[in-house]
């Protein structure tokens, strides 16, 4: 095989044979091709089936700018990369791709007939035929459209390669490794700083690689670039990295590099993370990112075999493959002639140069001629032909405006095409630096920086290799100069997106978009319904919408747009240019957060013990907490009704570690707990604690807790486990902006103390033992006591305290003592049958109690006395942060929404957490909602269900009868007390 | 309950062994737990830190991101009113002492031993391992011997300290500690 091969052409390693397979053909290549300049050698053009019509499509360039030549590469399960640009991927002995979107077969694609009918497919055809009935969307549309659509085919199973992310620093950046890149990083090189170097190609050096003929400094530009770059690889302060891509260009000069480690390598070779990204800041970033070449706008340009001019000067140069034996050349530009030489002197035939120019350089044509070559000037092309792969091409004669109908058809088996250059401003403009229109370019290039950045060379619009050798030195900060040998120069004037024909144009198809099967006459038609904007006419063909962002396509577009408009191209408008420049893998973005590191998973020093005894755990914001401890044999219901019961009747244990804590310190501490919560600070005696409410300026609740006073300067906060972090922001947000006067400093220790709560008659006999120089008696430590002491010898804080309704004691001991200090009271505490519980038991023993949780009954519309508790703010404070909304008309008006409790007629059932409330059974839906229910439990003590509900006018509502409508029955209950068990509170006073 | 019950139950939640590395073939750096500590956290007006670190005989660093190290302590400044005082174990109430000896102006100190956890991270990868998922620039001519600042690892608050130019030291939320060697576990595969 290898027909197309040219023995002595090419950096490929011609004694390093590879084998690959596509579409279950095995193929040999060369170690250093790409997957697409393997194809090539072996004449394989037709690679892929187009998005829309399923039409044959070879390939189009031979870099990231592929529109075509989509692949999948497989490595196995999880590990199928979709939608990969044949021209990027590198070969290496045993490489598997697939091409996409065709069924049964690429060479017969049945759903191909949507070309034969593309008369039916016109742009915008999915907005106008799928609008009705709007019924049929969801079921019918919708998946037929799926199914038949898009691209490759998304991954199923998990993929098992890594990937990692870093961070790094700079002095300059460089993207682009071609000459103006290079020739940056050895100016840059000379200073001091650290400069790094990324190249998305595996091999550093852009068109130096593919313009062998060229000399720099009396060197061939490939022995100047391999000098340059050991010099680079010398340099301390220089990074290289190739296969590198600049995915996004940021604020304040960061940008995103993705690294590519491991696709390249064969299988059993790669080692460690598959890709890397980086996210850099640099000081200054110099963009050398080179230009596109633009495709040439006629009918039939996207048949397999019609390629890039350069593309196939790459192929030739680069990788040692001719695109074909007999080639035609289609220009608008001087730049396709050297592509068209080249393939000529490496023993292809050119078949003719079609120029549509009406006047083309004497000196090109004077070349052409030395080699035999027929020119064509001011010929235009109206068709091609060939199934699966160009066969010939029909040429006419352009007499002014007018095409002459009589074509003539040449045979060939290439159409190489060069429609003038874009240069590649993806990456300025992702840094909102402005561009401006050159006429003589037919382009966009860049014009005033937003960031410290410069483009360099054909990016900037200054083609040829002198200028990019110099601005680029420039720009790094060098003043070389450099003596440079170029074939044949050209300048960048002269470029023609669409070729005239004498055919009907609403008849043919020459593509624009080649990804998202883009046509001339779509973009016309949208011009014709109204579109004037391209943002309007980009967003109703979808050109340029594709993978590849319209890397080929936005400058035809934009141009078409503008002669079917009648306006110039500057008043069109331009797209924006979004990250990444090239698709990214998903792991790549992912980063170092894979498996255990795809979030922070907070664990208290208990968690431990509760994994080892079988608790279920739930998540609590960042945390993890036990939910309940099941034993052999016991669900959910089962395993929470004997720990309710057991803690009732006995003595439970309680990991409280995750609540958070805030300690406030400094002589105006009162203070400043008089003005965050709506009680009363100031005459809570040391060593005594309350229950604190703390409202947003909008008066609703926004969290609660016990506090307790250490000393006159200072309290032990506690807050909800989620609230922690928000409510010291809340809180230092007003010390800092609001009350800087204050001497008060606030430090989070939510971390610092490990808390066991101890519940139920047998808390205090437990715990006595173990507590040294506290009088633990009820007269001495009252219900909402705290005393700092010793517990087993360190450092304590003893809060008595309940939040279940039994006597209560929750044990503060510095974090890392925290599971020693349980396993001792657990064991002391199998006298008493001490039973571990969980969240969940906690949640019911309160709600028995009729106690809210700040975010499960409130829903940050709930103020102080729509839950009922009135009683938690100081009747003579004249202010608290909340405290002015709180007299607000809404606020004060009739038939707020009011906790209640609720009791079901029948006891056995439990409500539904967030179900709603009606008031009377039968209306008509939909019903007049009143409320929800907001905790729901089914209590094992009083053997009936609880339960919580927020419901409209509430309080006056107490031995009412409310329904609460399921979908399968409605629930009758009635409006009752929260408070469902010991209403005196007789309990906490066990002795 | 003795201190050996502490070092243990941090090396339990943390999932690494006191003076352990995280096995990376070929690794130019070690990640270590360090031991148990003293921690304090000062807070005191600017105004008041002269006559404080008389009466205390603390010196107090007065420039942000700067430390005060002796044999006692290790003393950084965070914030123009913020300190963290680490020191070892049995020197911590000693301190506390020493800062009650101070009533001329208001003053906050808070016991935070137990809120952190410390690694040593060092060797010749270790600024390039942080950088992992912290983002300053780690260059010695940025972030020399001797600065410390509050920062971030990825998605946890920490405390870096640059003890020398290649020990670097880690201050973390307890709980925040195994998300932190995760991270590092899969960002240092290839270094």
């Amino acid at each position: 095989m290898n027909n197309f091969r040219r023995v002595g052409r090419g950096r490929v390693n011609q004694n390093a044979p590879v084998e690959f397979t596509f579409d279950g053909a095995t193929y040999q290549g060369y170690e250093g091709d790409t997957l697409a300049s393997a194809l090539l050698a072996n004449g394989v053009h037709l690679v892929g089936r187009s998005f829309k019509y399923h039409r044959p499509r070879g390939i189009l360039a031979a870099g990231s700018d592929e529109a075509n030549a989509l692949v999948a590469f497989d490595r196995g399960p999880g590990r199928v990369t979709p939608n990969v640009r044949a021209t990027t991927l590198e070969l290496f002995d045993g490489l598997t791709a697939q091409s996409q979107n065709n069924w049964p077969s690429l060479k017969f694609d049945v759903t191909s007939l949507n070309d034969v009918f593309s008369a039916f497919f016109p742009a915008g055809f999915y907005n106008k035929t799928f609008m009705w009935p709007k019924s049929f969307w969801d079921k019918v549309y919708e998946p037929v459209i799926r199914a038949t659509a898009g691209l490759g085919p998304a991954p199923k199973a998990e993929d098992p390669d890594k990937y990692e992310a870093c961070y790094a620093h700079c002095e300059t950046l460089i993207v682009g490794a071609g000459p103006a890149g290079v020739a940056a990083a050895l100016a840059a090189a000379k200073q001091a700083g650290r400069v790094i170097l990324v190249d998305e190609q595996a091999e550093p050096g852009g068109s130096l690689l593919s313009t062998p003929e060229a000399m720099i400094d009396g060197l061939p530009a490939a022995d100047w670039l391999a000098r340059s770059l050991d010099e680079l690889e010398k340099a301390e302060n220089v990074t290289l990295m190739p296969r590198t891509t600049a995915i996004g260009y940021y604020h304040d000069n960061f940008l995103g590099l993705a690294e590519r480690l491991t696709d390249h390598l064969k299988d059993g070779e790669a080692d460690g993370p598959r890709e890397r990204l980086y996210r850099v800041w640099a000081k200054k970033i110099i963009l050398a990112t080179g230009a596109i070449e633009r495709p040439l706008v006629f009918a039939g340009n996207d048949r397999p075999g019609v390629m890039l001019a350069s593309a196939a000067q790459t192929f030739l140069n680069r990788y040692g493959v001719a695109v074909g034996e007999r080639i035609a050349l289609v220009t608008s530009h001087d730049s396709g002639y050297q592509a068209a030489f080249d393939l000529a002197d490496a023993n292809s035939q050119i078949v003719s140069i079609i120029d549509c120019r009406p006047q083309v350089d004497e000196n090109l044509q004077a070349e052409a001629e030395k080699r035999g070559i027929e020119v064509r000037v001011g010929w235009t092309v109206t068709a091609t032909a060939g199934r699966h792969r160009v066969s010939s091409v029909t040429t006419n004669k352009v007499n002014g405006d007018q095409v002459d109908p009589k074509g003539e058809t040449l045979s060939c088996d290439a159409v190489i095409m060069s429609g003038g250059w874009t240069p590649s401003v993806h990456l300025w403009s992702h840094s909102k630096g402005s561009l401006k229109w050159r006429e003589d370019l037919a382009a966009y290039v860049p014009d005033q920086a937003n960031e410290n950045a410069v483009c360099v060379g054909a990016c900037n619009g200054d083609f040829g290799l002198g200028v990019a050798l110099e601005t680029g030195a420039n720009a790094g900060g060098g003043n070389d100069s450099f003596e440079v040998v170029e074939p044949a120069p050209w300048t960048g004037d002269g470029a023609l997106e669409i070729l005239p024909t004498h055919r009907d144009e609403s008849r043919v198809k020459a593509f624009v978009d080649f990804q998202n099967d883009v046509t001339a006459k779509d973009i016309r038609l949208a011009v014709r319904e109204g579109f004037k904007s391209i943002e309007h006419i980009k967003r109703y063909t979808t050109t340029g919408m594709a993978t590849d962002q319209g890397k080929t396509s936005n400058l035809n577009g934009l141009q078409i747009a503008s002669r079917a408009l009648n306006r110039p191209v500057t008043q069109v408008g331009l797209t924006t240019f979004r990250p990444p420049y090239t698709p990214t893998t998903f792991g790549a973005l992912a980063g170092n957060n894979g498996g255990a590191a795809f979030d922070v998973v907070r664990k208290t020093s208990i968690d431990g013990w509760a994994e080892e005894n079988g608790a279920v755990f739930e998540p609590v914001a960042l945390w993890r907490r036990a939910r309940y401890f099941p034993q052999k044999g016991e669900d959910m219901h089962k395993a929470v009704a004997r720990e309710c019961k057991a803690t009732r009747e006995s003595l439970g244990i309680f990991d409280a570690s995750t609540l958070g804590k805030i300690e406030v310190v400094g002589p105006d501490a009162a203070e400043f707990m008089n003005r965050m919560y709506t009680n009363p600070w100031t005459k809570l005696g040391v060593g005594r604690c309350r229950y604190g409410l703390m409202l947003g300026e909008d008066g609703y609740i926004m969290d609660d807790g016990v506090i307790g006073r250490l000393a006159e300067d200072r309290f032990h906060v506690t807050t909800t486990t989620g609230g922690a972090p928000r409510v010291l922001a809340h809180m230092e947000d007003y010390l800092q902006t609001e009350w800087p006067d204050l001497d008060v400093w606030l430090t989070s220790i939510t971390e610092q103390w490990a808390v066991i709560a101890l519940n139920g008659p047998n808390a205090r006999k437990l715990i006595e033992p173990f507590v040294e120089g506290v009088d633990l008696s009820p007269d001495a430590f009252p219900h909402m006591a705290v005393r700092e002491c010793k517990v087993c010898g360190v450092d304590a804080r003893l809060f008595r305290v309940s939040f279940s309704g039994e006597l209560g004691f929750e044990i503060n001991v510095p974090a890392h003592y925290g599971r020693a200090l349980w396993e001792m009271l657990y064991e002391a505490g199998k006298q008493y049958d001490i039973t571990p519980y969980g969240t969940e038991v906690m949640h019911v023993l309160r709600a028995e109690k009729g106690f809210i949780i700040v975010g499960q009954d409130t829903d940050g519309t709930v103020t102080p006395y729509d839950a009922g508790m009135s009683w938690a703010i100081g009747k003579k404070k004249t202010d608290f942060v909340g405290m002015r909304s709180l007299a607000r008309p809404d606020i004060v008006a009739e038939g707020r929404k009011q906790l209640v409790g609720l009791k079901t007629s029948d006891p056995k059932t439990v409500l539904e957490e967030g179900a709603q409330i009606v008031m009377t059974p039968d209306q008509p839906i939909p019903m007049d909602m009143v409320g929800h229910v907001t905790s729901s439990y089914w209590s094992e003590t009083l053997g009936c269900s609880v339960a919580l509900a927020l419901v409209a006018n509430g309080h006056a509502l107490k031995g009412e009868t409310i329904y609460v409508p399921m979908p399968d029955k409605m629930i009758k209950a009635e409006i009752v007390e929260t408070i469902f068990y010991d209403k005196q509170g007789e309990r906490l006073n066990v002795i | 309950m003795s201190s050996d019950a502490t070092n243990s139950t941090l090396e339990m939640d943390q999932g690494v062994t006191m003076g352990q590395s995280l096995d990376h073939p070929g690794q130019s750096f070690t990640v270590e737990l360090m031991g148990e500590k003293s921690r304090f956290s000062l807070r005191l007006r600017e105004s008041n830190v002269a006559a404080f670190a008389k009466a205390t005989g603390l010196a107090l660093p007065t420039k942000i991101n700067t430390v005060y190290r002796d044999d006692d302590a290790l003393i950084m400044c965070l914030a123009p009113d913020e300190w963290l005082i680490i020191a070892a174990p049995e020197v911590g109430a000693t301190l506390q002492e020493k800062c009650k000896r101070h009533t001329a102006s208001p003053f906050s100190l808070v016991d935070v031993s137990h809120r952190n956890v410390a690694f040593h991270i060092g060797g010749e990868g270790a600024a390039q391992l942080i950088n992992v998922g912290c983002p300053l620039d780690l260059d010695l001519a940025t972030f020399p011997v001797g600065k410390c600042t509050r920062t971030i690892f990825e998605r946890a608050e920490i405390v870096l300290f640059r003890e020398t130019e290649t020990i670097f030291h880690i201050e973390i939320w307890r709980s925040f500690a195994p998300y932190f060697l995760s991270v590092l576990s899969n960002g240092g595969q290839a270094q």
